[in-house]
């Protein structure tokens, strides 16, 4: 250790007092920060792809029954059913530093790539607390959307497990097989130190996930207040994911939309908006909905949230820029347009 | 009694002050000498310490916030106790500690050389300040808790109803990026 141990404690004893207050008094959880996270493709255009922060509006919760799961990424993820037969299991490892990193299971989806990490310390070795930062790339392309999950020790995985959720956008045209390239640096958590750099590369193959994947082209239009049309354009699902695709000229920015509805079986599901690349629109499924497979219709109706609240902060690097608003109507939603029926089978 | 007419009394020079301000204080104040020092005695010794020290500084000084202003005393009565027990290289202090001692490592490394500069320190303070704001509501009181009221992980995991391993990772990207704003501002004019 340096020489003053404690020089950063003593500083942080004098912050302004308004902070050790706020600080003092018992949590409450505000359910109204938005994170609007928007990636920089190409030349000029800015992919906006809004992710909501912790506080989703309309989740906080995994869904509440585990049916059965098949594959370690069904159980993190929540998915109730059988999805063994899109996982490719790698189960390849690397070891450096007394540290070995399994690349667990791969799903590659249309719109989606997981991956399921797990990670393990030689026998003898003391189990510290990490953190994992990716670098992934799918032919050549880094993935920036990300959400990363990650379980806490477990008998089963004492250094605990990641699952990793990438978005693949529209410029990843896949052709089978996919090469992908991950490399993850594992830093010790309690004084950032690196442990490794862990390379992995692989193929992976969107037959399976294909093969499983209702698509159906819709073509129904939803116009909004200001007489602009958003028109259906596919619906595709499997167990994994369920996307809708759509068109829109010149969408309003800075807003977001939320499609919520029914299937004929009365499960309600809630679509959100997570890119737009003029006039292209993806909505995937959110984990608070669920479609069943045996629906033969889905009625949706457009939501705007048109206000995102007082900027809070931002952060950039080079391939994205990311907005944290208060929200202080985060529940507001407009309905908008006409409902739309969209036949599945 | 409300803070003002304790601050009152200490002004006025009035002994009442102390009474009055351990009967409100004692428990907060302990909370925060006990987190750093896990031993009664010495949590106990901290707090005591912190009325005198409140009627040697007040006045001149007239705190706005007097929990904050006493918690401040009683926290840096504390630290300077675990520094005494570290440099003995004593075996009695407890994990909490230690972890946020191997925690700020890198924090400690950020800010060496510019506070050989006393002037400086309050810049930097200004600096760590401006950072906090900026964080988000949670990402800031996860660091605080941690840092000024050295909770351990296990309490702050459970007042934010996270996981262990979410508020390990929340407090590790938090660091780093204070370090990385104090190393660019070091190299500042």
């Amino acid at each position: 250790m340096n020489k003053n141990h404690f020089l950063f404690l003593s500083l942080f004893g004098g912050i302004d007092d308004e902070l050790v207050i706020r600080s003092e008094k018992p949590w409450r959880e505000t359910q109204n920060t938005l994170a609007l996270r928007k990636y920089l493709t190409g030349a000029a255009c800015a992919a906006v792809i809004i992710l909501l922060s912790m506080a989703c509006i309309f989740h906080s919760e995994v869904k509440a029954a585990l049916h059965k799961f098949t594959t370690a990424i069904g159980e993190m993820l929540g998915i109730s059913e059988d999805i063994s037969s899109y996982t490719e299991i790698k189960n390849s490892s690397v070891t450096k530093n007394g540290l070995t990193l399994t690349l667990e299971e791969v799903i590659l989806d249309k719109n989606q790539l997981f991956l399921l990490v797990s990670q393990k310390f030689e026998d003898g070795r003391q189990i510290i607390d990490t953190e994992l930062s990716d670098h992934v790339k799918v032919n050549g392309r880094k993935l920036h959307v990300k959400i990363q999950h990650k379980t806490d020790a477990s008998p089963e995985a004492p250094a605990g497990k990641y699952v990793l959720n990438y978005y693949l956008d529209k410029d990843f045209r896949l052709e089978d097989p996919v090469e992908i390239e991950a490399v993850f640096t594992v830093n010790k958590i309690h004084n950032m130190d690196e442990i490794g750099k862990y390379r992995f590369i692989f193929h992976a193959s969107m037959e399976k996930s294909n093969q499983r994947t209702a698509v159906v082209q819709s073509g129904q239009v939803i116009t909004l207040s200001d007489g602009t049309p958003i028109t259906i354009k596919d619906f595709s699902f499997n167990s994994v994911e369920s996307t809708i695709t759509a068109v829109c000229e010149n969408l309003p920015p800075d807003r977001e939309y939320y499609l919520k509805g029914k299937d004929n079986l009365g499960n309600q599901v809630t679509y959100r908006l997570l890119s737009y690349e003029n006039p292209e629109m993806v909505f995937v499924i959110d984990n608070n909905g669920y479609l069943s497979p045996n629906a033969s219709n889905v009625e949706l109706q457009l939501y705007e949230h048109s206000s995102l609240g007082t900027l809070i902060d931002s952060e950039e690097d080079d391939s994205f820029m990311e907005e944290s608003f208060l929200d202080e109507n985060v529940y507001q939603m407009t309905k908008i347009g006409n409902a739309v029926t969209i036949s599945l089978k | 009694m409300e803070d003002t007419k304790i601050v009152d009394l200490f002004w006025n020079r009035d002994e009442a002050a102390l009474e009055k301000a351990s009967s409100k204080y004692t428990p907060f104040c302990f909370h925060i000498a006990w987190n750093i020092l896990m031993n009664r005695e010495d949590s106990e010794e901290c707090v005591n310490d912190t009325w005198f020290a409140a009627w040697r500084y007040i006045p001149p000084k007239k705190p706005a916030v007097l929990s904050s202003f006493l918690g401040k005393i009683t926290r840096g009565f504390a630290i300077d106790k675990l520094r005494k027990k570290y440099a003995s290289k004593r075996t009695d202090m407890h994990m909490t500690s230690l972890n946020i001692l191997e925690e700020t490592q890198m924090l400690n490394q950020a800010l060496e050389s510019p506070l050989e500069d006393h002037v400086q320190e309050q810049e930097l303070l200004q600096i760590i300040n401006e950072f906090l704001y900026h964080l988000k509501e949670k990402d800031q009181d996860i660091f605080i808790r941690r840092y000024w009221y050295m909770d351990s992980i296990e309490e702050i995991a459970k007042r934010h109803r996270n996981s262990v391993s979410s508020i390990k990772s929340n407090l590790f990207r938090t660091r780093k990026k204070l370090r990385k704003k104090l190393m660019e501002e070091r190299y500042l004019p």
